[in-house]
C-alpha cells in the first residue's frame, strides 16, 4: 500500500476530504528507517511530528538516576507521536525508537505550526486529529493507573 | 439566566477566547441545572458533550475493583467531559453534582454549529483543550520518571505506600490537580 492509499484508509484521518488528504500527502515526508533508528531523543527540542505508517516504534523514558530505560508504550501503524513538545514547545518527554524496520511519515515543525495554529477547514480537522491522539494517550495512561490501583486494593 | 460574554470570559479565562468568539460560543451552549447527587457522566456510558462549570461543584469518582475512588472536585471555571467531546465514547469517570450546580453543555451539534459560524472560535477551543491535554501528559511523564526511578521496572506494582502517588497521577491526568513545574 502506498502512502496515499494509507492516508485514505487509516482511521486517524477519518473525516478529511480528498483535497485535504492530498495536501497532507504533499506536506509529509515518507521515509523507511532501519531497526534501532531513534526518531526522538528525550530532552531534545522538537523538530517534527511523526505518523507511523508501517512497523513498530517503542517509547521509553530515562530512569531518574540516569541508568536504563523504561518502556512506556509500543506504537503501531496509524499512530501519531512526538506531539507534546510540538504543542507546548518544551523538551521531548520520551525517546521513540524503531523496533525492526519501519516506515514513517513526518511533518516538519514549521508545517505543524501552520496546521496547528491556522484557521482553515483542514486546520480545524488537523486540530481534531491531534486532540484525539492526546485523548487516546491519556486514556491509555488512565487505564494503566486504575489497574495498578485496583491491584493494590486486593 | 443571562450570561454576558464579559462574565463568561472572566470565569473561563483559560479558554482564551475573544469577545466576539465568546458571544458565538454562548449562543450554542445549553445551561443545565443540577441538584446535589445528579449524575452528569457515568463511567462506561457513552459521552460526547463538554460541560463547563458555571456555578456549584462537581465530584469526580472512578471505580477501582468494586470500590469508588474519589479523585476530586471541579469548581466554577473548570470543565468535564473533554475526552468524550473530542473522541465520543465510554466515559472514564463518574461525574455528579456535589451541590446545586449549573453547567453549560457544548454538544457535538453545538460544536458543528460553532465551527460553521466561526471556524476561528472552534479551532481556538480545540487548541486550548489540546494544550491542556498535552500539559497533563507532560506532568505525568515527569512523575512517571520519578516513580520509575524508585523501582526496578516502571510498571511493577509499587508498594502500598505508593498508592497515593498513583492516585495523584490519575488526578493529574483527569485535570484535577495543577502542577506548576
Amino acid at each position: 500500500m502506498n502512502f496515499s492509499e494509507f492516508l485514505h484508509t487509516v482511521p486517524t484521518f477519518e473525516g478529511f476530504n480528498r483535497q485535504e488528504l492530498d495536501l497532507l500527502e504533499r506536506t509529509m515526508i515518507v521515509k523507511d528507517f532501519p531497526d534501532g533508528h531513534v526518531f526522538i531523543q528525550e530532552g531534545t527540542s522538537a523538530d517534527a511530528m511523526y505518523l507511523l505508517v508501517d512497523g513498530e516504534v517503542v517509547v521509553t523514558c530515562r530512569r531518574v538516576e540516569g541508568f536504563g530505560q523504561d518502556e512506556l508504550a509500543r506504537l503501531h501503524a496509524g499512530e501519531l507521536f512526538g506531539l507534546i513538545a510540538l504543542i507546548d514547545h518544551g523538551p521531548r518527554s520520551a525517546t521513540c525508537k524503531a523496533n525492526g524496520p519501519v516506515r514513517v511519515a513526518f511533518l516538519p515543525s514549521n508545517a505543524f505550526e501552520l496546521l496547528f495554529k491556522g484557521k482553515t477547514h483542514i486546520q480545524y480537522r488537523f486540530q481534531q486529529v491531534i486532540a484525539r491522539q492526546l485523548v487516546y494517550d491519556i486514556k491509555t495512561a488512565i487505564s494503566l493507573l486504575t489497574k495498578k490501583i485496583a491491584e493494590q486494593i486486593t | 439566566m443571562q450570561i454576558t460574554p464579559e462574565a463568561f470570559r472572566q470565569r473561563f479565562s483559560s479558554l482564551r477566547l475573544d469577545t466576539a468568539g465568546t458571544a458565538l460560543l454562548l449562543a450554542v451552549l445549553q445551561p443545565i441545572d443540577l441538584v446535589a447527587g445528579d449524575k452528569l457522566l457515568t463511567e462506561g456510558r457513552f459521552s460526547d458533550t463538554l460541560y463547563l462549570v458555571w456555578s456549584g461543584r462537581l465530584l469526580i469518582t472512578v471505580t477501582s475493583r468494586d470500590s469508588n475512588l474519589t479523585l476530586g472536585e471541579v469548581d466554577p471555571g473548570g470543565w468535564v467531559g473533554d475526552f468524550g467531546f473530542i473522541e465520543p465514547g465510554a466515559a472514564v469517570e463518574d461525574v455528579a453534582a456535589k451541590e446545586s450546580t449549573t453547567v453549560l453543555a457544548l454538544s457535538q451539534n453545538g460544536l458543528k454549529e460553532l465551527s460553521e459560524q466561526s471556524g476561528d472560535t472552534a479551532i481556538a477551543l480545540l487548541q486550548t483543550l489540546s494544550l491542556e491535554l498535552a500539559r497533563r501528559l507532560r506532568v505525568t511523564h515527569i512523575h512517571y520518571i520519578e516513580k520509575s526511578g524508585e523501582h526496578e521496572y516502571a510498571l511493577r506494582i509499587p508498594p502500598a505506600s505508593e498508592r497515593k502517588g498513583w492516585i495523584d497521577m490519575l488526578r493529574k491526568l483527569m485535570g484535577l490537580e495543577r502542577d506548576e513545574r
